[in-house]
């Protein structure tokens, strides 16, 4: 099997708002640019980014689960009310962003691949782009009534997983040059079968 | 060329994305503030029910001007057997402060917005050299409000303007003459009002308030409410304090995220009905200070979810207690026969201290 070579990224630099853009329309080749060329700064404001997409998407998906009579009985019936929800999926999408990582690197490690893990945590911090998936389809279930309204966010949150599936193996090749089938044990399918894929 | 579109398009792509993610935060935040989601509705509370009561004030629009408008009738009062004082506006500034001189006289002056809605079902007042002078302002947008003084009883003191934008409620009352001040409804409800309390020698049949914001105080001296005893706030602390209170059947003392301090000596109720009083608080300490007099007997059933009880006192057994909760009794409290306190916090701790003579 041919070996795995890294995407070079020799174009301008580009902004935070293009980066975003890019990685939905070419998020191999921006994916090497940014481990090649991202400062601090960016990494930081792209951390960011996501935390505040991991709130907005709980805070969205418990608005949508409140004005369902059944599921909202439930969760006031377990105390569940909405700072629970969404800032307790915000630090759960936190922790399970490193211990995702971890998994990831190691494993990736393990099969021979080369990279640090500040790259693969940055590279993951992308997921954000797929909590938008999430967060639109809440905005669109909201609108409608039940059960249409579990349909579209069941329906959102499925893409969502996908999308965010793509994006963790890409990642996973880019930063440790390993072949796809690899990445994607590494990426996905150990993370998933350890429960912090899903967050 | 095709670099500078494939360039916008990403740029464009990158705002949306960045968009959607801010909207998404700011949605759901400001959603679950209007509607109460961010706290814990205080019911079925660590083994008692408590249904506190929801109220609904929406955000009013605070930049209307006020144009004075000056009422000078002189009717006289003659057979009035009641004072009520009610003011229930959105954005409403009411201060009435009196006291028993023996003879009376009123200036009334409103100052209401030129638009405005409202009704002023009684307003008269009239001027002597040897009276004193009562001065009522209130400024608003669909204001309620009627007056009726009882001559027998009490004579109004001077008041200075006190409309604001804002709304508030001040109502002092000191008597000089061994006269009991009776009140039929003390009722306000503001936005954004505080609202304050001193009153002497007072019975009052519904002492019902709130404030959304803003907090709520009493110095209640010598004070009965007769039916219905309620003070709640969204926001704001409240502080109820005094001596010689006799409580009403149904006292209620609730806020969402204010802390109350409830602190009497000498607290009495009708001896010939059941009384409960809830004082529950979803994010705030309670300070709970009272003393007993005479055959008064008492029940105070506490609990937090998250926060700590603690308890002092004399004549007083203790009949349960937990880590977050404790059940107190004096030593002769009965069902049915006696005050009951139920405090509840959900974040907060709960301080009790009392004292059975």
């Amino acid at each position: 099997m041919m070996p795995y070579t890294k995407t070079t990224n020799n174009s301008k630099r580009l902004s935070l708002l293009e980066i975003f853009g890019k990685i939905l329309l070419n998020p191999r080749e921006t994916f090497g640019y940014i481990i090649a060329r991202s400062s601090g700064l960016e990494e930081t404001f792209i951390f960011s980014i996501y935390v505040l997409s991991a709130f907005a998407k709980y805070a969205m998906i418990f608005l949508v689960a409140h004005q369902i009579s059944g599921i909202s009985d439930l969760l006031a019936a377990h105390s569940i009310n909405f700072t629970v929800f969404s800032l307790g999926g915000t630090i759960l999408a936190f922790i399970s962003l490193f211990i995702f990582a971890g998994i990831s690197h190691f494993l990736a490690k393990s099969a021979r691949g080369v990279g640090e893990p500040r790259e693969i945590v940055t590279l993951f911090t992308f997921f954000s782009v797929a909590n938008t998936v999430v967060i639109l389809g809440a905005a669109i279930a909201l609108a409608l009534p039940t059960p249409f309204d579990i349909g579209v966010l069941v329906f959102s949150i499925i893409i969502y997983l996908v999308w965010k599936a793509f994006l963790a193996m890409l990642a996973v090749e880019e930063v440790y040059g390993i072949n796809q089938s690899e990445a994607f044990i590494a990426g996905v399918v150990a993370p998933l079968l350890l429960g912090v894929f899903l967050w | 060329m095709v670099e500078g579109i494939s360039e916008r398009k990403s740029k464009f792509i990158g705002f949306l994305i960045i968009i959607t993610i801010v909207t998404g935060t700011i949605y759901p935040v400001f959603y679950a503030t209007v509607n109460n989601l961010w706290g814990i509705s205080i019911s079925n509370f660590n083994g008692f029910n408590f249904n506190r009561p929801q109220r609904t004030i929406s955000p009013d629009d605070f930049s209307k001007t006020v144009d004075e408008v000056n009422m000078t009738d002189t009717k006289l009062f003659e057979n009035v057997t009641r004072l009520s004082v009610v003011a229930n506006g959105k954005v409403v500034g009411l201060s009435v402060k009196w006291k028993d001189l023996g003879n009376i006289i009123w200036k009334l002056t409103v100052k209401a917005p030129t638009d405005g809605d409202y009704t002023l079902l009684t307003s008269t007042g009239f001027k002597d050299n040897n009276h004193t002078v009562f001065e009522f302002s209130l400024g608003g947008n669909n204001v309620t409000y009627y007056l009726v003084i009882n001559r027998n009883y009490t004579v109004l003191d001077e008041i200075s303007n006190t409309a604001t934008d804002v709304g508030y409620l001040n109502v002092e009352y000191i008597q000089s003459v061994n006269k009991i001040l009776s009140v039929n409804d003390l009722t306000a409800s503001f936005d954004v009002g505080k609202i304050v309390l001193n009153l002497k020698n007072c019975r009052i049949q519904t002492l019902d308030l709130h404030s959304s914001v803003a907090s709520i105080q009493l110095e209640l001296q010598n004070v009965e409410v007769g039916n219905l005893f309620r003070a709640t706030t969204d926001v704001g602390e409240i502080r109820i304090e005094g001596s010689n209170l006799k409580v009403a059947k149904d006292t209620e003392v609730t806020s969402n995220t204010g802390s109350i301090m409830f602190s009497i000596n000498n607290l009495t109720y009708k001896s010939n009905s059941s009384t409960t009083c809830y004082i529950a608080s979803d994010v705030g300490s309670i300070d709970f200070n009272i003393t007993l007099l005479n055959s008064t007997e008492a029940r105070v059933e506490a609990a937090t979810n998250v926060g700590s009880v603690s308890y002092d006192g004399m004549g007083i057994k203790v009949i349960d207690e937990k880590k977050t909760e404790v059940i107190l009794e004096t030593v002769n409290y009965s069902e049915g026969k006696g005050i009951k306190f139920k405090l509840a916090s959900n974040v907060g701790s709960i301080d009790i201290l009392v004292i059975k003579q």
